[in-house]
Order: C-alpha cells, then sequence, then structure tokens
C-alpha cells in the first residue's frame, strides 16, 4: 500500500535564473528495448578479474594464490596474466569463476 | 499494485552508470518512483515523470542521502542503489514480492558484485528468473551497493555517521528487533566499486565514522 504522497510537485531544481546559478544539461534515457537483453546469467558463472601488485612477480603470485586459498567461495582458476606496473613491480591479473 | 521507492544518492562520479540505472529503473514497472539525491554542485536532470530530483547545495554525504531519500519515498517499500552499478532489466519487479515488512534488510551477496573498469553494454541483461534469498548474520563486503526493504525495517542512521557504516547499522537494527537480514543469490551486479568513497577527500571523515560506529556498537554491549 503506498503512502500518502507528501509533496505535490517533484523538487526538481528550479531553471537557472541568475548568472550564478548552474546550468544544467538534461540527460537522454537510452530507451533500451528491456525485453530484447540477454538472459541474466548467474553470476557464478559470470567470469570475473581480480589484480594483485607486487614488487616481485613471486609476491604478486602469492597473492592470488592467498586469494583462491582464502576465499570460502572456492573460486575456479580461469587464467593469469602478467604485466608491467611500473615503479610498483609486477601486476598479476586473475580471472576465475 | 505495490510499488518500490527507488533512491540514488550520486556525486555524478560514474555518470554513464547512472543514466543506465536510471533508464532500467524507468521501465520497471514496479518501480513508483525515482529519488535522485545530487550531492553534486554541478550535474544533471533526468526529466522524467517517475524522476524527483533533490538538488542539494552541499554534499550531505551518502547516509544522510539515504535518510532523506526515505523521508521522501511514498511508497511502503524502498530499494537504494549506489550509483556505479548495472543491474539487470527487471531487477526490482522480481524483487518487490519479496519486500516484506517481516523481514530485515536485503542487500546483495559478495561473489555477485562483479568489479569492471568502465561501463560495458555487454553486461546489459534481462532478469527473466524468480529471485532466492540467502539469510545472514553478518554483512559482508559489498552488501550495500544496493540494499531493499520494508519501510519498516529501515532505521534511520544516527547524522554523525556519514559515509561508512550505514549498512552496517541497519543490518545490526534489524538483528536487534528479531528480523533476519538477507542477500540476492547469485544475481550478477557489476559495479564501478567505490567509484566515490575511495576519494581521497572522505578518508577523514571515515576516520570519524569508524569511531562514531564504534561508540554505537559499544553502547549496545
Amino acid at each position: 500500500m503506498a503512502k500518502a504522497k507528501a509533496k505535490s510537485a517533484a523538487p526538481k531544481k528550479e531553471t537557472p535564473t541568475t548568472d550564478e546559478t548552474i546550468t544544467r544539461e538534461e540527460v537522454k534515457e537510452t530507451k533500451t528495448e528491456p525485453e530484447k537483453a540477454p538472459p541474466t546469467p548467474k553470476a557464478s558463472n559470470v567470469e570475473k578479474t581480480e589484480s594483485f601488485t607486487a614488487a616481485f612477480k613471486n609476491d604478486a603470485h602469492s597473492a592470488v594464490d592467498h586469494f583462491l586459498k582464502h576465499n570460502t567461495d572456492n573460486p575456479e582458476e580461469i587464467s593469469r596474466e602478467e604485466s608491467n606496473a611500473g615503479d610498483d613491480g609486477v601486476r598479476v591479473t586473475l580471472t576465475y569463476k | 499494485m505495490s510499488k518500490v521507492s527507488a533512491i540514488i544518492p550520486t556525486l555524478w562520479k560514474a555518470k554513464d552508470f547512472t543514466d543506465h540505472l536510471v533508464d532500467v529503473l524507468i521501465q520497471d514497472k514496479s518501480v513508483g518512483e525515482i529519488i535522485i539525491i545530487d550531492n553534486a554542485p554541478t550535474d544533471f536532470l533526468y526529466n522524467h515523470d517517475k524522476v524527483s530530483m533533490f538538488c542539494l547545495e552541499e554534499n550531505i554525504y551518502v547516509n544522510p542521502s539515504w535518510n532523506l531519500g526515505l523521508d521522501e519515498s511514498s511508497y511502503d517499500k524502498f530499494i537504494i542503489f549506489n550509483d556505479d552499478i548495472i543491474i539487470p532489466y527487471n531487477f526490482v519487479s522480481q524483487l518487490e514480492s519479496l519486500l516484506t515488512s517481516d523481514k530485515g534488510i536485503i542487500g546483495i551477496d559478495a561473489p555477485s558484485v562483479i568489479k569492471v573498469p568502465s561501463f560495458d553494454g555487454e553486461n546489459i541483461t534481462f532478469l527473466d528468473r524468480k529471485i532466492e534469498l540467502k539469510p545472514i548474520t553478518n554483512r559482508d563486503w559489498g552488501f550495500g551497493i544496493a540494499m531493499a526493504g520494508h519501510r519498516n525495517s529501515y532505521y534511520k542512521i544516527p547524522e554523525n555517521i556519514r559515509i561508512w557504516y550505514g549498512d552496517d547499522y541497519l543490518t545490526q537494527m534489524n538483528n536487534e528487533e528479531g528480523k533476519v537480514n538477507y542477500v540476492i543469490d547469485d544475481i550478477p551486479i557489476f559495479t564501478k566499486m567505490s567509484a566515490t568513497s575511495d576519494l581521497e577527500e572522505f578518508s577523514e571523515i571515515k576516520n570519524i565514522d569508524t569511531l562514531m560506529y564504534d561508540r554505537f556498537v559499544k553502547r549496545k554491549e
């Protein structure tokens, strides 16, 4: 049961009338047709990524191992990718489900 | 038909996410109104009958924004969203019947929160199956990116807890009332995680929030 509407009109921002007020841009809705979107998968079936950065490559991989071992959701490792993290060292990006 | 008030505090740090979220909610028949708590000095306007924009002169921060949204909402059921998430179309319609006054707060399950670097249309989907809930005893990471419930399960968050611990407060208050809190099971929610709350300017507030919430917990012990 809906509560009675307390406000008679939505308190939208009033149209600016002085030089000091802010001009507001109207947002266009995307008008996607919802039913045409693909069905929502289970979150557990969606691949996710997590990045771990450390000064040394082995430490970054150890962080990945720790994440996998101690995550109570028992993630399944799909892949790992190493990349250069500049001054921070090495970044290992884990893809998992 | 019973409807749901959707509440979105925003600083417009992930506008493409927010634009899409509002579009999803506009097209969801169970959403009766969309209340945007606009905490930014320069921002945008959604011109739609469902949308009310509360444009604030200064940032009141997220927890007071939730309180304001609930105060201004017109329906008995509510859902509060972060502004940087992608939910499926039809999400609120599938959730609405589960928002009953005997339940506590319903949030998002940590494994269902999928961090993404930017908005991607590939993550837009339509929820064509029923939502199932899992009871929880403690709030986990990601719980508060979308929280729903019946108005009777919302407790006004103290004004001195402004950004963090609002979801902790709500789950704890419901526990004390003997209500069970839940998470939505296995529905993917994509997020540009902490697009706003990780900002350096909020670190001092986090310290204060931590102190205030600790005091609240100690008073209860």
